[in-house]
């Protein structure tokens, strides 16, 4: 079994290669929570993941779903013309995941059961600082997250990531 | 109309559905293609197309679309004209009491599309667009869900991205400025990608759930073709819909170019539940094939079909299918759409793919796009205060 640190280097690597050229689409479906309060989290942290790999700031989010049923999803717009659409939901003892990286000149796709959420560490791997910024990123997004699921409408973000 | 049998008229030809739609009418023993057919005032380009596919097939061709609807031994009415034309054509063809059987999406038109369910319920007669929802992986999805394994259902996430077309060209670094009503048209090296793609998935979505949309949001972007970027047409798009009882879902409707799949595209469902999920995908499961062949490249691009939209000029650039991929596959269950149409008729049912729900489908497409240019969720239904898209032929 892999963690997403794991899955996020390698694609990391990979794109750092050029191997898709500039990467446009990020479409990351998980069955990854073990209880529903991990579902924001781990939406928030799939949202850092992606922000990571687009290299671009989101300027509009929209979340649907709610975590009482188990299930969220994220749609997010990127400055630079980038989107995204991320989901999370209950693992049920069977984690699985799907993810499609839609590049201008290739794609990357991964799916399966090998890679799950993590055992306790958040983006940016084991390195404290970086884990930090991350946990920080983390609580921002999950606000945001909230924010459109009460307004059940799309929340644009300053280029820093606040809401203006 | 003798038992069991159809007469069929086409009503368009060449470089249109019509070159597939056609040959698996054929292939149905219950039908017969009579002849082929269109609007007297189509233009010299299109009458030309359609006398070659007419002389491809050995059918006549009849010019006057009335003429052709007034012969007895027409029955079933395959539509694929272009798009602006296709749903006026639809109801047309049902006032005459023709069974119509209509390429996918039915219109772009709001008020096309309630003519066409109009004049189908008025008639009596029965009606499709095409769709891959009798797919048997897609059928599979609906078997999950109707046998409760996953509980009650949450969450559906549908792809259907296409690997075709020269990608690479776009020119990128912006947001796409979505224009609301939406350029849908069929040009020769572009059309509206989430329109046209994108109503496959919107399809799944719907008869999976059996449940109405209320609200869309919606996102399109040229990512990879500086044709679609040209001529104002997104390549690529998604929706993020709320339906009845608090399901949600996620569709991908583009065009992603020839490099970027092993086989002909990302199409795959993703069922969440609250019993656990289900990932199913159109390539799985499948064999990969690995050999000392030449590895495949993309056709010559064809002057007329840059993109390979139609089976006859992907055959005369001697474009290969790709091998890479063996996705496992029981001949029993390789029942094309137009013979679950022809079931319809015979059985006396309606198709769950009906004028009505294919005007929901134009609804919803057109919803998305109102949200991409404005930026919103934008509730169901829509105002019946125009047409909501804009063509180039009408």
């Amino acid at each position: 079994m892999y963690d997403w640190t794991v899955l996020n280097q390698t694609v990391s690597e990979t794109l750092a290669g050029d191997a898709v050229g500039a990467p446009l689409f990020v479409r990351w479906t998980a069955a990854a929570a073990l209880s529903t309060p991990e579902l924001k989290p781990l939406l928030a942290e799939m949202s850092a993941y992606a922000e990571s790999w687009l290299s671009a700031r989101p300027r509009r989010i929209y979340a649907t779903g709610s975590s009482d049923a188990g299930h969220l999803s994220l749609a997010l717009e990127y400055a630079n013309g980038q989107s995204a659409l991320l989901a999370i939901s209950l693992a049920h003892d069977h984690p699985s995941m799907n993810l499609v990286i839609l590049g201008a000149r290739g794609a990357i796709y991964q799916t399966g059961s090998q890679v799950t959420a993590r055992a306790g560490s958040l983006a940016g791997g084991a390195d404290e600082k970086r884990q930090h910024a991350a946990v920080s990123s983390t609580s921002q997004m999950v606000a945001v997250i909230d924010k459109s699921l009460f307004s059940k409408q799309p929340v644009s973000l300053s280029p820093s990531g606040d809401q203006p | 109309m003798s038992s069991q049998q159809f007469g069929v008229l086409l009503i368009s030809g060449r470089l249109t559905h019509q070159e597939n739609y056609a040959l698996n009418l054929r292939d149905d023993p219950r039908c017969t293609l009579v002849g082929l057919s269109d609007e007297k005032d189509v233009p010299p380009e299109r009458a030309q197309l359609n006398k070659q596919f007419a002389e491809d097939l050995d059918i006549p061709y009849w010019p006057d679309l009335d003429e052709a609807l007034a012969r007895e031994d027409v029955h079933v009415v395959s539509i694929c004209a272009d798009p602006e034309r296709r749903g006026r054509i639809a109801a047309r063809c049902a006032d005459a009491g023709k069974h119509i059987y209509v390429d996918k999406p039915m219109t772009p038109y709001l008020s096309h599309a309630d003519d066409a369910v109009a004049a189908v319920e008025r008639a009596g007669v029965r009606s499709q667009m095409f769709s891959s929802n009798h797919q048997p992986w897609v059928n599979q999805a609906l078997q999950v869900v109707e046998s409760g394994e996953l509980g009650e259902l949450t969450a559906i996430h549908v792809d259907n991205l296409f690997a075709k077309g020269p990608n690479g060209t776009a020119v990128l670094g912006a947001p796409r400025r979505a224009v609301y009503p939406p350029v849908i048209s069929n040009f020769v090296d572009a059309k509206a990608e989430l329109y046209a793609i994108g109503v496959y998935a919107l399809g799944f979505v719907c008869m999976i759930s059996g449940r109405a949309v209320e609200t869309v949001f919606g996102s399109t972007a040229n990512y990879f073709f500086e044709a679609h970027q040209r001529r104002n047409m997104e390549d690529f798009g998604f929706l993020s819909l709320t339906l009845e009882g608090g399901l949600t879902a996620t569709i991908t409707g583009g065009r992603i170019g020839w490099a970027s799949h092993p086989a002909g595209g990302s199409n795959q469902i993703h069922l969440i539940g609250a019993k656990g999920s289900l990932f199913l995908s159109a390539n799985r499961p499948t064999l990969e094939i690995y050999n000392a062949d030449p590895p495949w490249t993309p056709p010559e691009i064809h002057p007329r079909d840059p993109m390979g939209f139609w089976r006859t000029t992907q055959e005369e650039v001697r474009g290969q299918p790709k091998r890479t991929l063996a996705p496992l596959s029981n001949a029993l269950e390789g029942r094309s759409d137009a013979s679950y149409f022809i079931d319809c008729i015979v059985e006396e049912r309606e198709s769950g793919m009906n004028a009505r729900q294919a005007a929901s489908l134009t609804e919803i497409l057109l919803a998305g796009y109102k949200s991409a240019a404005q930026g919103q969720v934008v509730k169901m239904p829509l105002a019946r205060d125009g047409d909501h898209a804009q063509g180039t032929q009408a």
